[in-house]
């Protein structure tokens, strides 16, 4: 994926993304060892699988593993691939795999193929910074109820390019 | 039940309207994100292009060509009638096909687009960068092409021959053969590394995932021999 962006992009092009921000869902399951509620939970099932599950009352993500939470956390700490989780948002993703993205692993890989970041925010960045004109152009606002300000925050933007640094 | 994302993205949904000022504002942002980055008159490739939700935000650039790639089919024909019937006055092609596998596309582009789905290739390195090894798996027999920049044909055919020897001892069962091409202009060369898998292939992801990042080392080994 990463390839087909470089490739085919100009010398001086931009490749832009969004993706799930690695650090809030990091933070958000993080919070389980403190406080959990109907729709954020850590449960042990039957044969030694542990149910990890972040969201609200129609979204949620949700990972299934045989490792404790202490040592669930270490691996997605150690792990930069692999992380599988379903999640589900009512009306658009009906709990379809997905994997974390490690902002490391992301990094490395992207200066691997010749991609550099230049620009990343977590979506709750643009809400504050938001473009009113072109926001109320889409038929959005900023006031947003606390489940869709929930889900806006567990996205980020990623832009990348080609482009040398200036010296 | 999960869904796969091919079936997910082929299921009609009901919409949400508790979430629908999520949806709007996530829209924004892509519209942000195209509003900053995309030229007037620029070349885009949006990968993938889904329904093609994404059309009217470039037509709001003056987007001289879109190329737009999908897994899914009916999405694609979905795209196609709204590039249509949005009256877009650039010129666009869509097509089926995985981002995740190498792309034979013949532009260059002004900007790449990859919105709300970078997640789905994150299961292994190979994917999130692409080392094809999928590609090759669906046929019993495949070929590697390697770029070297060198002007030393000594070096390249001894390395042809290095290259076979550790394909075979490493890998039982794949046969390996190496032809190279020298253009002696641009001082360069490129070999073709052929290879015949003979064990069933479902069976072996794991091995043949090894042998292409073996043959990326032996690529790395090389550019440091020259």
């Amino acid at each position: 994926m990463l390839r087909n962006a470089c490739r085919n992009l100009k010398a001086d092009g931009y490749f832009i993304a969004t993706i799930p921000d690695y650090d809030e869902i990091i933070t958000r399951l993080l919070a389980l060892s403190t406080s959990q509620d109907a729709w954020n939970s850590a449960v042990q099932q039957e044969e030694g699988v542990y149910r990890f599950r972040v969201g609200g009352e129609h979204h949620f993500l949700e990972f299934e593993t045989k490792l404790s939470f202490t040592a669930f956390m270490s691996s997605l700490r150690l792990q930069p691939f692999g992380h599988k989780y379903t999640y589900f948002q009512a009306g658009s993703v009906e709990r379809v795999p997905e994997y974390l993205i490690q902002p490391r692993a992301l990094a490395e890989l992207a200066a691997e193929e010749g991609l550099r970041i230049v620009e990343s925010h977590n979506f709750m960045h643009m809400l504050e910074t938001a473009d009113q004109s072109l926001l109320q152009r889409m038929g959005g606002t900023t006031t947003l109820s606390k489940e869709c300000r929930q889900i806006v925050g567990l996205f980020r933007t990623l832009v990348m390019t080609t482009r040398k640094r200036k010296k | 039940m999960p869904l796969t994302v091919e079936e997910n993205y082929t299921a009609q949904h009901t919409r949400c309207s508790a979430l629908e000022g999520a949806n709007r504002f996530n829209n924004y942002v892509k519209a942000l994100l195209i509003k900053q980055h995309m030229p007037y008159n620029g070349q885009v490739l949006d990968m993938p292009c889904g329904k093609g939700g994404d059309i009217k935000k470039f037509r709001a650039r003056s987007t001289a060509f879109y190329m737009g790639i999908d897994l899914v089919p009916s999405s694609i024909d979905e795209a196609r009638k709204r590039h249509i019937s949005t009256k877009c006055m650039f010129g666009a092609v869509f097509d089926v096909g995985d981002f995740t596998l190498p792309l034979e596309l013949k532009s260059k582009y002004d900007l790449v687009s990859c919105q709300f789905a970078m997640h789905y290739a994150w299961d292994r390195p190979e994917r999130a960068r692409q080392v094809p090894f999928l590609a090759y798996m669906s046929t019993p027999y495949g070929c590697r092409h390697m770029v070297y920049t060198l002007d030393d044909v000594k070096k390249l055919e001894a390395l042809n021959i290095q290259i076979i020897r550790e394909l075979e001892q490493s890998h039982a069962n794949i046969e390996a053969d190496c032809m190279s091409y020298l253009d002696a202009k641009k001082k360069a060369a490129t070999m073709e590394v052929y290879f015949d898998m003979s064990q069933k292939l479902e069976a072996c992801t794991d091995q043949y995932a090894r042998f292409f990042h073996e043959m990326e080392a032996l690529k790395k080994r090389a550019a440091g021999l020259i």
